[in-house]
């Protein structure tokens, strides 16, 4: 054992950091350092900008398919520093969810097919998981697909299809088989939200965002060459879906210590009763737990990213327990950022990508006081999205304790 | 980094496994602390010899040489197992002061008697009014006209002091209470006149006392190191020493969990185990997580202890506060999942909770080192803002 960072892994963030400052464009910063979601466009434009000057717009594919071959920990270096700088979000569901299930089970067709425009930024990719009745139990989902010649006819509803208005490819779970037990009846398919019959209706959130959608399917085609991997074998390529998403992303902890960063910045810049804020014995208490809090799961997330996911640091569990503790620090910080402007907290500051942004509204506070509200409430759901934190709590009990 | 068991790492924490599940079960605790008055020197002569009171002395002064690190894989053992010699106190904690503030030629004597576990030593280093804070000192040490210092004062929680051959004692030779400087430490025989040691015993079945010094005499000989710039290297033996406890409170909350887990498959209300029930499900994957964020933190502390002075000593304050803030909600919890039996003396689950209740009140308690630890973050905010 031996906790000293690698001199490798200091020389790589240096690498990233240099490479940030000279192309991550100052607008799109500004705007990744708000609160607010970035939209499509900041999305798509960052992709493409890491795939034109580096290669590096999808560093965990395998390097046969695009990837850049670092080490886990590289991967993570790279991560946190682009979300420090303020970088937007790529198309995650394009870029970290169909995309490396693309590149493991899909056939050499569809590799060339759908690929190379995910690593370009050129096709935006939204996820049709979850039913209106097909939650934590989402096995038991309705919506189908049936033959029809070469295509596949599908039928129903997806509910919080996160962008679904900006999608422009959808992969979606359907019931091929509904007299299978549900796991085995199940099928991946990949869909173009062109097709006559996809309807997207925006969901308006708490945030005062419409990011959300539902998206029903009215008869529409899908070519049968859109199947990935089997039929009725959907279930399986879900499982290596979930289980990436959790592991490596669950805990989102670089986003916890932005998050740190803005309340002790903020907090010098805020005062009280002409006292600047951070001196506040209290509030600086509740911090500090905060902040031991998130440099644990830091270390955690280190010690997986050396060892990987095996027994030794504790299996199955531990993508879950990273994503409960982790959700829970991000719900009780985003909280605290608001706390932190004081009355600007109660003050409704509209998302600049929605239509009605500002209408005829004068900006009033800090300049860093838009966003923070829209990220308090988006973080409400970070305990209900990937697997509730209930859900997450049975996954550790069965894995750690066979309970 | 590297988070794997070195293969000589490997076979340290294998042989303190076999020693305490061997040795040490919970039937020999009890016994220790029901007829032994929570000590056995049998025990301590066995930990010196299988080197576990020198892990971290440097060869040359006689011990194995190995580091900090190696410290908490054997301490981790002894939280486990509820050991009640007290190995942080009495082993780690004199040890690194002795290695630290020592002059040459002392040091190679008394690390002599202490790695060897021949010797007992206590370190009478805490006040009332302490609470944590290593630099204040209102033990008074004189210069005496014949050369030899004098001692008058009162300290509190010297563990081990009632079974000691010998004390270390922390006295102040100059300055206020709470000043860094003017701070020594002497070796002192208990039995010496002037020395009088107010025995108890502590909430897990420690071996303790409070120390009154009255007019104690200690020859110049005696001054471990120099007197008045004892300060340093005190601090760091007491983070060395604090970041052994944070081992074994990992042991402790790994235990409580296990225990808490065998319970709730055994254990059947309404005809089924009660571990079938999600409430309970969902308590455990909690204590999971927070024994997950416990043992991260000590790595983090093990990482911290490489640093320089300022910065490290902040740092283990605020893992001791996570540490024992985790040890709290788990080891209550081990104590709630199994019902009335928690509370019984017979079952071992509660005496962990009883176990982290002395290492929180060791160093000062978890308030005081999230405090220094917030007080920190106030500076460096402050000063990244000007």
């Amino acid at each position: 054992m031996d906790f000293r960072v690698d001199p490798a892994d200091i020389a790589f963030r240096e690498d990233v950091r240099a490479f940030l400052r000279q192309h991550l464009p100052a607008d799109m910063a500004f705007r990744g350092q708000q609160g607010f979601l970035a939209g499509d466009d900041d999305s798509q434009r960052w992709t493409r900008i890491l795939h034109e000057a580096r290669g590096w717009s999808v560093p965990h594919w395998p390097v046969a398919d695009g990837g850049t071959g670092w080490t886990a920990m590289q991967r993570y270096i790279f991560e946190e520093e682009c979300y420090l700088a303020g970088a937007p979000a790529q198309n995650q569901a394009g870029v970290s969810l169909v995309g490396p299930v693309i590149c493991e089970f899909g056939n050499e067709e569809q590799k060339r097919r759908f690929l190379p425009p995910i690593q370009r930024g050129e096709v935006f990719w939204v996820q049709g998981f979850s039913e209106p009745g097909s939650g934590s139990d989402l096995a038991s989902l309705r919506t189908t697909a049936v033959r029809d010649g070469d295509h596949y006819i599908v039928n129903g509803q997806k509910i919080w299809t996160s962008f679904g208005a900006y999608g422009q490819w959808n992969f979606v779970l359907v019931r091929t088989d509904s007299e299978a037990k549900p796991q085995k009846g199940i099928s991946f398919l990949l869909l173009d939200m062109a097709t006559p019959g996809v309807t997207v209706r925006p969901i308006g959130s708490l945030d005062g965002c419409h990011h959300l959608a539902e998206v029903f399917y009215d008869d529409v085609r899908v070519p049968a060459e859109n199947l990935i991997g089997e039929v009725n074998k959907g279930w399986g390529y879900t499982k290596f879906l979930l289980f990436n998403e959790r592991a490596f992303l669950g805990a989102e902890a670089p986003a916890l210590k932005r998050y740190l960063r803005k309340i002790r910045h903020y907090a010098t810049r805020e005062h009280a009763g002409g006292t600047p804020l951070i001196q506040d014995p209290t509030f600086a208490a509740r911090l500090a737990q905060h902040e031991l809090e998130v440099r644990a799961i830091d270390m955690a997330v280190q010690k997986i990213l050396h060892q990987g996911i095996d027994e030794r640091s504790g299996g199955m569990a531990i993508g879950s327990m990273l994503k409960v503790r982790g959700s829970e620090l991000h719900q009780k910080l985003t909280e605290m950022l608001l706390e932190v402007i004081g009355d600007y907290g109660a003050v409704f500051y509209p998302d600049p990508n929605e239509e009605h942004a500002l209408r005829d509204m004068s900006f009033i506070g800090p300049d860093y006081a838009p966003g923070l509200a829209a990220e308090v409430f988006y973080r409400r759901a970070c305990t209900i999205y990937g697997g509730t934190a209930e859900i997450q709590r049975n996954i550790i009990a069965k894995a750690m304790f066979d309970l | 980094m590297d988070f794997e068991l070195s293969e000589e790492q490997r076979m340290l924490q294998e042989s303190a496994q076999r020693f305490v599940q061997k040795s040490y079960t919970f039937e020999h605790r009890q016994n220790v602390a029901s007829q032994e008055g929570g000590f056995s020197r049998e025990t301590w002569r066995t930990f010196g010899e299988m080197g576990w009171l020198g892990i971290a002395v440097p060869e040359d002064m006689g011990g194995l040489g190995f580091s900090p690190v190696e410290t908490a894989i054997v301490a981790e053992q002894i939280g486990r197992a509820l050991v009640l010699e007290p190995y942080a106190m009495c082993g780690v904690f004199p040890a690194s002061i002795v290695t630290r503030c020592g002059r040459e030629g002392q040091r190679e004597a008394m690390l002599g008697d202490i790695v060897s576990g021949e010797a007992v030593y206590a370190v009478a280093y805490s006040e009332r009014e302490a609470r944590g804070q290593v630099h204040y000192v209102t033990a008074s040490a004189e210069l005496t006209a014949d050369g030899a210092w004098r001692l008058d004062g009162y300290k509190t929680l010297v563990v081990g002091a009632s079974v000691a051959d010998r004390l270390l004692v922390v006295a102040r030779t100059a300055g206020a209470a709470d000043d860094t400087n003017g701070i020594a430490i002497f070796l002192v025989d208990p039995k010496q006149p002037g020395v009088t040691l107010k025995t108890c015993v502590l909430l897990d079945g420690t071996p303790s006392a409070d120390l009154v010094l009255d007019g104690v005499m200690v020859a110049q000989s005696d001054v471990v190191g120099e007197a008045g710039n004892a300060f340093e290297g005190l601090q760091a033996a007491v983070d060395e020493t604090i970041v052994a406890i944070c081992a074994e409170l990992v042991g402790d909350m790994e235990d409580a969990i296990e225990l808490a887990s065998e319970y709730l498959k055994t254990r059947k209300q309404f005809g089924v185990a009660i571990g079938s029930f999600q409430a309970l499900q969902h308590r455990m994957a909690d204590m999971a997580i927070d024994a997950m964020q416990a043992r991260a933190t000590l790595h983090r502390a093990l990482l911290a202890l490489g640093e320089d002075s300022a910065k490290r000593s902040v740092e283990i304050s605020g893992c001791k506060a996570q540490t024992t803030r985790s040890a709290r909600i788990v080891t209550q919890q081990g104590i709630q999942l199994h019902g009335g039996y928690g509370i019984t003396n017979e079952y071992k689950v509660g005496h962990h909770y009883r176990r982290h209740l002395v290492l929180d009140a060791l160093f000062g308690n978890m308030d005081y080192h999230l405090n220094r630890y917030a007080r920190q973050i106030q500076h460096e905010a402050l000063a990244a803002a000007a």
